[in-house]
């Protein structure tokens, strides 16, 4: 297999887009292409089969979610596939039920209606084998709510995201030198007038949030007005930003590099539609894709970044 | 037939609800099954992606032309 073929399974290696310069597009299953505003560009696949692109914002007339960055969304596609698994049991054996009872029922089959009053063997098992379908249901999925709800004690970094209307402020203050304020930018959603050749459309922000990789990361969520709700779902995460004195918190992990979209979740004003949450996430912030992401290597966000870099470095990445 | 014959009445001559459920719950189970295949296929997809990711077989980030 090649090393550094470039459709590899249908797999594209995807840049992460600096200003000026176009993203790939990956060919999803099914044949969808990313977004409207993205150059059309085919895969040459080495293998017939179609395989799975990460597939990691919203694509038009998309039926399922968007492929799982994170072991929490992971668990929660596993998790809607075991529920319907049951669905289509239980589905299947209510709809053939009914349909012998309207076939073998037929006035024309059956003239004499019966006058069944009751039959407590089967009122019995009718009973019983619906009430065990849930016990079956409940098992994956309380185990995947507390293993959501645990608390990550040692996060490598820890982001603020403040909701306002309408856009987002991220705050990274956990590398600050002494002397230093935490870095702090404002991350609003580029104008539906004016994205460049590759982005997608309201979906794109001019700074986006940059977090490594393979690490636990803890998110703080809250708001400067109204209620509004951070939301990426290939990350499985919905938080929300309530007002008040009131910190959320969320953790994720996210296994692969790569751009993550997300929408405001919480309606907040006029503008609800047009506030987002996507981020980059990053080899461990290299030195190198910093300078290239965040408008040099010696512009502030970068050095802060660096230094965050290094010290998330030196703890190891936990997978 | 006597555990047919107390579940429910037959009604109609021919007509045997313990078999009618069991079809049901055979015809549900083969359905499920069908659907399962859909979820095992796309963990091993899954599994196979992130293995070759990590061998560094392939990459998500493109490399600087």
């Amino acid at each position: 297999m090649p090393k550094d073929s470039h459709a590899f399974l249908g797999w594209t290696n995807r840049r992460f887009p600096s200003s000026g310069e176009q993203e790939q597009v990956s060919l999803f299953l099914g044949g969808a292409e990313q977004s409207k505003n993205e150059p059309n560009q085919m895969i040459v696949l080495e293998w017939l089969f179609l395989t799975i692109a990460p597939c990691d914002a919203a694509e038009p007339w998309q039926l399922g979610s968007q492929d799982a960055a994170t072991p929490t969304m992971q668990g929660i596609i596993d998790l809607h596939h075991d529920i319907f698994f049951f669905l289509i049991l239980i589905f299947v054996f209510v709809s053939r039920i009914l349909v012998r009872a309207l076939w073998h029922f037929h006035y024309k089959r059956n003239p004499i209606p019966q006058r069944i009053v009751h039959g407590t063997t089967i009122e019995i098992l009718r009973t019983i084998f619906p009430s065990i379908i849930p016990m079956f249901i409940a098992i994956p999925s309380f185990a995947l709510l507390y293993s959501m709800d645990e608390v990550v004690v040692d996060p490598a970094i820890t982001i603020k995201a403040i909701g306002h209307q309408w856009y987002r402020t991220y705050e990274y203050s956990d590398y600050n030198s002494s002397d230093e304020q935490s870095l702090t930018f404002d991350s609003y959603t580029i104008p539906e007038d004016d994205p460049e050749l590759g982005q997608s459309r309201l979906l794109e922000v001019d700074n986006r949030v940059v977090v490594p990789a393979k690490i636990d990361l803890r998110i703080i969520v809250t708001p400067a007005d109204v209620p509004h709700s951070w939301a990426v779902p290939s990350s499985g995460v919905k938080c929300d930003a309530v007002p008040g004195r009131r910190l959320n918190q969320t953790s994720i992990s996210v296994q692969r590099e790569g751009v993550y979209y997300g929408q405001c979740s919480e309606i907040c004003g006029t503008n609800h539609a047009f506030t987002r949450a996507p981020g980059n996430i990053g080899r461990l912030l290299s030195p190198l894709w910093l300078s290239r992401t965040t408008q040099g290597a010696s512009y502030p966000r970068s050095k802060l970044l660096q230094r965050a870099a290094g010290a998330v470095g030196s703890r190891g990445a936990r997978q | 037939m006597i555990v047919a014959q107390k579940m429910g009445h037959a009604a109609v001559q021919g007509l045997n609800v313990l078999k009618e459920i069991v079809y049901g719950l055979t015809l549900g189970l083969m359905g499920g099954g069908l659907w399962k295949m859909h979820p095992w296929n796309n963990q091993r997809r899954t599994r196979e992606f992130y293995d070759l990711l990590d061998k560094g077989i392939i990459s998500v980030v493109v490399e600087d032309e």
